[in-house]
């Protein structure tokens, strides 16, 4: 098996094991108000139509886990042969603080033409929306771009960022981690144990979006453990992660990383570095997406 | 072929034979003896499986080469063809489609249409489609996959999913795709 064939039977496994679980729900609290640089007009709301942006320093920091030391660990997030873990360094970036929800979704359903599945219009209006593709998750970033262009309503902070050529787009695999885990490498955004009462993972179905605290996550930012898994702006491609290469290897099928695992994960698969990945064109119930803004 | 029945059915007009059979005379015999030369034409070669087959109108190819050389109607030829196959889920016929929309050459320019076409590329798994979503701006193009090479070279018969690749891209190279030429080389 070639090593991109490895890559792609890994990315396969972690699809098929999000669907296999089932158990318990998790501990429940509110979302939790930041303490860091946040650019929604808004307090911290899932149902609003604008995102909740949270800043993300710029920085190096830990990215990738070596199955040598941590046996929880799959091996394609091992850095290279020579290397357990990488560092990577980041630009200041905004991640959106909620995964994007169906309340979300429906607006731009009903203000674009853009064809959506009707299933991902199905849910309560709070959780997070699944079955939307990669090219459905992209439209959604466009639009909501020119949405807070135009609308006056739309926070101040977020225009004038747009103004100087910033971009809402989905956060790359890189920029993802560093959210999730911060810069010290902990396995999840709360620490180095799973905590069924910080995430909502090993479960039936999706929560309202922040129904979990995090009072230890980096960056205040909710459901970077499970809930649904997120699709980001990075092809699948072999660590050492590299940004450039995302215009390589053109000739092979498409498949584009998600991050964060699922409801119905079990905790090895809602860790920060655990990488699936899946068909752009995948519409599933435990596929969603968070927004974020770059300057890229 | 279609002149040279034509004629031979008008040279029959003088024979004996189809005096006596009343099939020449009159306009409408004469066309009853056209209907039936060709009724007995497609018989023959629908009963041999000749009805498809390789013709330079089916290569894309051909067509990408007229439109560029600015051939009279080759561009809206090309156009037509790649949309019937992106239609048929061609991934590469449909990032074809996108980046016309993109550089505006072939038809106007149009980025919401771009980014659909680009959109249906990707979702078929055609990765040029999906970074062209990034950047619709600067699209990236790729050769067709021989996923699409099923139905690109299938030279109006059926879906060629049951060819063997090596012999799908034997195919596509005689169509003028000389990427395949080199792929064919390859696996020899």
């Amino acid at each position: 098996m070639t090593r991109r064939g490895v890559a792609a039977a890994a990315a396969r496994y972690l699809l098929a094991s999000s669907l296999a679980l089932g158990g318990g729900a998790g501990g429940a609290g509110a979302p939790r108000p930041g303490m860091e640089a946040v650019l929604g007009a808004q307090a911290p709301s899932p149902a609003v139509a604008f995102p909740d942006f949270v800043e993300i320093p710029g920085g190096p920091f830990v990215m990738g886990a070596d199955p040598a030391t941590d046996p929880s660990a799959f091996d394609n997030e091992r850095w290279s042969p020579a290397q357990g873990t990488g560092t990577v360094e980041a630009s200041t970036f905004y991640l959106a603080r909620h995964e994007v929800t169906v309340a979300q979704f429906a607006a731009f359903a009903r203000a674009s033409s853009w064809r959506v599945d009707p299933q991902a219009l199905a849910g309560p209006p709070s959780h997070p929306v699944a079955f939307v593709s990669w090219p459905d998750a992209l439209a959604y970033c466009r639009w909501l771009e020119g949405e807070v262009r135009r609308a006056p309503e739309a926070p101040a902070r977020v225009k004038q960022l747009l103004a100087e050529g910033w971009r809402v787009t989905l956060p790359t695999e890189a920029e993802w981690e560093k959210g999730a885990r911060g810069t010290d490498g902990r396995r999840y955004p709360w620490g180095s144990e799973p905590r069924r009462d910080r995430a909502n993972y090993e479960n039936r179905g999706t929560a309202a979006v922040g129904t979990y605290p995090c009072p230890e996550c980096p960056y205040g930012l909710a459901d970077m453990s499970g809930n649904v898994w997120e699709w980001t702006g990075s092809p699948y491609q072999p660590y050492p992660y590299d940004a450039s290469d995302d215009r390589a290897n053109l000739e092979a099928d498409a498949l584009w990383v998600m991050r964060g695992g699922s409801f119905g994960d079990q905790a090895r698969q809602v860790r920060g570095s655990t990488r699936g990945a899946a068909d752009p064109g995948a519409r599933r119930a435990f596929i969603g997406f968070r927004v974020a803004l770059v300057k890229r | 072929m279609v002149p040279a029945i034509d004629r031979a059915v008008a040279g029959l007009g003088d024979q004996p034979l189809l005096a006596r059979l009343g099939l020449v005379g009159p306009l409408g015999r004469m066309n009853l003896a056209h209907m039936g030369a060709w009724i007995l034409f497609f018989g023959v070669m629908t009963g041999l499986a000749r009805t498809d087959g390789m013709h330079r109108g089916d290569a894309l190819p051909f067509w990408q080469q007229a439109c560029a050389e600015a051939r009279t109607g080759a561009c809206e030829r090309l156009l037509m063809i790649e949309g019937a196959y992106c239609g048929d889920n061609v991934g590469w016929a449909c990032n074809e489609l996108g980046r016309h929309s993109v550089d505006g050459r072939l038809v106007p320019a149009d980025t919401d249409r771009a980014l659909a076409y680009f959109s249906r590329a990707c979702e078929t798994r055609f990765q040029p489609g999906c970074v062209n979503l990034v950047t619709p701006s600067a699209p990236v193009a790729a050769n067709p996959r021989a996923l699409d090479l099923r139905l690109l070279v299938r030279e109006g018969g059926p879906n060629l999913l049951d060819m063997p690749e090596p012999e799908r891209f034997a195919r596509a190279c005689r169509h003028g795709w000389s990427f395949a030429c080199e792929k064919r080389s390859a696996s020899r």
